[in-house]
């Protein structure tokens, strides 16, 4: 075998392999292990009774999409997603406001 | 490696990566199961001033799935806490440790150990000392003793270590991994060089190894000791996993204002040496990591057309002709990594543990230890060995790369005939006679920063 066909050779079935992959990936991935995050269709009314950051709690939230309005929300050991459009509204009225340095 | 740096996302993150993962039926008290999970790949010994430990916000596992549907039945969880005596200096020891109780040593580590079975979660030991890493002859005097001194006893007859061991896996990685080559037959490599013996990359580093030595009837699914090989209750599923936080936010003062929040995500896994380093493709080994064994299927192609062996032919050229003309699926390998092997394969073995392909280190806990182990596990006529669970002595890469040029065909299709070279492969690599030890947790003591320059 020449040196350039070796080469060929050893390019295809890098390219095969790297294909066989995309396909797995593509095929539809099994439900995590882990259960799935709840989903709230709204956020509660503000006013809980014990405030969780003064707890030493820590609270993330992450904003994942505008169109639909889905805030997750990290909470110790726990996660929720929130689908709260006027909510994500204001987050992100807030983030433009920093995007532009005020 | 094994599973040292194995994917590009957890080779950044080396305290939640693991390296190897071992599972035997204890030699010298074969009435328990060890499982080892070690972390930290490639230490140096000298590794001050701030030395290799466990990751506080790392949760470390090891699940043992004893009913064959690839989930974990039991779990054993590792948390850890460091604990730093005197903020005020820069020294990890300000003298000699003599003792796990040293008030000399200024950077400790404690852990706490639970199981989980089902929705029950039990807390078997906490505050448990990890030993100090081995500095050297004036920091550690005898490492032996205050190593010996973190073996902690805990009820129910289950033994645990947690810290620093030798590397107790080989491999020559300076030639695997330039172009595949394998120095005693280099003579042979499509770039051909005089051949020579192996070189062990990994000959003088350590690792930190999480050990736990359990009954095994704690392990088998009704609770009662293994005896009969052929019966499929006597088979565990054995893997290891790696989880952090889902958030995290940096504060502005330093560790001490870290954010995090959010359920634990799987970051790394491993069970089976070098499926995701050698089978697993660049662009789906990070995935691969993030999934659970029960999920394997996604993956199985990887393993039932295998890069490295259509690699193999190439490489070395006429050396494995029947191995390139070799077109059918590796039903084999998918014995050997993804169910284990069923009845009648091999006389008086079995490690079936059902038709879900899943990367599980598969251990039948009926075999009994065996009185002269082979390195070469099963291949070398060792039932005790692996692919029946791991050794930490057992030469895997030797085993794999065998089996992966087709010397264990013959086993799903008679019809093949290896390639001469395919029951000779190795990378002439040996672990040498002080590698390891005759008791738990069996990995040897680590090399010293000291005498180890």
């Amino acid at each position: 075998m020449s040196d350039l066909s070796r080469r060929k050779f050893l390019g295809r079935a890098s390219l095969g392999a790297a294909a066989a992959g995309i396909a797995a990936a593509s095929g539809g991935v099994p439900a995590l292990f882990a259960a799935q995050p709840s989903v709230l269709r709204a956020a509660p009314e503000s006013g809980p009774s014990q405030d969780l950051v003064a707890m030493g709690e820590d609270v993330i939230a992450h904003v994942q999409s505008d169109s639909t309005g889905a805030v997750t929300i990290l909470v110790g050991n726990r996660e929720i997603v929130v689908e709260d459009r006027a909510m994500v509204g204001r987050i992100l009225a807030s983030a433009r406001q920093a995007a532009k340095g005020a | 490696m094994s599973s040292h740096r194995e994917a590009p996302g957890i080779s950044k993150d080396p305290v939640a990566d693991s390296t190897d993962l071992y599972a035997f039926v204890s030699p010298d008290q074969a009435d328990t199961v060890t499982l080892i999970a070690n972390y930290i790949p490639a230490e140096e010994p000298a590794g001050g001033p701030n030395f290799y430990e466990f990751g506080d916000d790392v949760l470390y596992e090891i699940h043992v799935d004893n009913d064959g549907d690839a989930k974990p039945d039991v779990t054993y969880q590792f948390r850890f806490e460091t604990q730093v005596r005197n903020p005020d200096t820069f020294l990890y020891n300000t003298g000699p440790i003599t003792s796990l109780a040293s008030t000399s040593w200024n950077r400790t580590q404690t852990y706490t150990v639970s199981r989980v079975r089902g929705d029950e979660t039990t807390v078997l030991g906490s505050g448990l000392a990890c030993p100090p890493v081995n500095i050297g002859p004036r920091s550690t005097p005898d490492y032996g003793a205050l190593a010996a001194a973190a073996v902690h006893s805990l009820p129910g007859g289950i033994k645990v270590f947690a810290g620093q061991r030798r590397e107790g896996f080989y491999v020559d990685l300076g030639s695997i991994f330039d172009l595949g080559t394998l120095r005693p037959f280099q003579n042979l490599h499509l770039i051909p060089m005089a051949a020579t013996d192996g070189v062990d990359t990994l000959a003088r580093l350590n690792v930190h190894s999480i050990a736990i030595q359990v009954p095994r009837s704690q392990l088998q699914q009704h609770g009662s000791t293994p005896t009969d090989p052929a019966d499929a209750r006597s088979v565990i599923g054995v893997y290891t996993s790696a989880s952090r936080r889902k958030a995290q936010v940096r504060g502005d003062r330093g560790e001490s204002r870290v954010s995090k929040a959010g359920p634990n995500v799987q970051v790394s896994r491993l069970a089976n040496p070098l499926v995701n380093e050698v089978l697993i493709p660049m662009g789906t080994k990070d995935f691969w990591n993030s999934q659970a064994p029960y999920q394997d299927s996604q993956f199985q192609s990887y393993v039932l057309k295998p890069e490295l062996a259509k690699l193999l032919p190439i490489l070395y050229p006429g050396v494995f002709p029947n191995l390139a003309a070799y077109s059918r699926n590796r039903d084999d390998l998918a014995a050997i990594l993804s169910t284990g092997i069923p009845s009648g394969i091999i006389a008086g073995f079995q490690n079936f543990s059902g038709p879900t392909p899943a990367d599980l280190l598969r251990l039948n806990m009926a075999i009994p230890p065996a009185s002269s182990p082979s390195p070469l596990g099963i291949l070398g006529g060792d039932l005790a060995g692996f692919p029946n669970g791991r050794r930490v002595g057992d030469n895997v890469v030797a085993i794999e790369l065998r089996a992966i040029a087709g010397a264990t065909i013959p086993l799903v299709d008679p019809s093949f005939t290896p390639d001469g070279a395919a029951s000779l492969l190795t990378d002439g690599t040996s672990p040498g006679s002080d590698r390891y030890i005759s008791q738990f947790p069996y990995l040897g003591v680590p090399l010293s920063g000291f005498d180890t320059p």
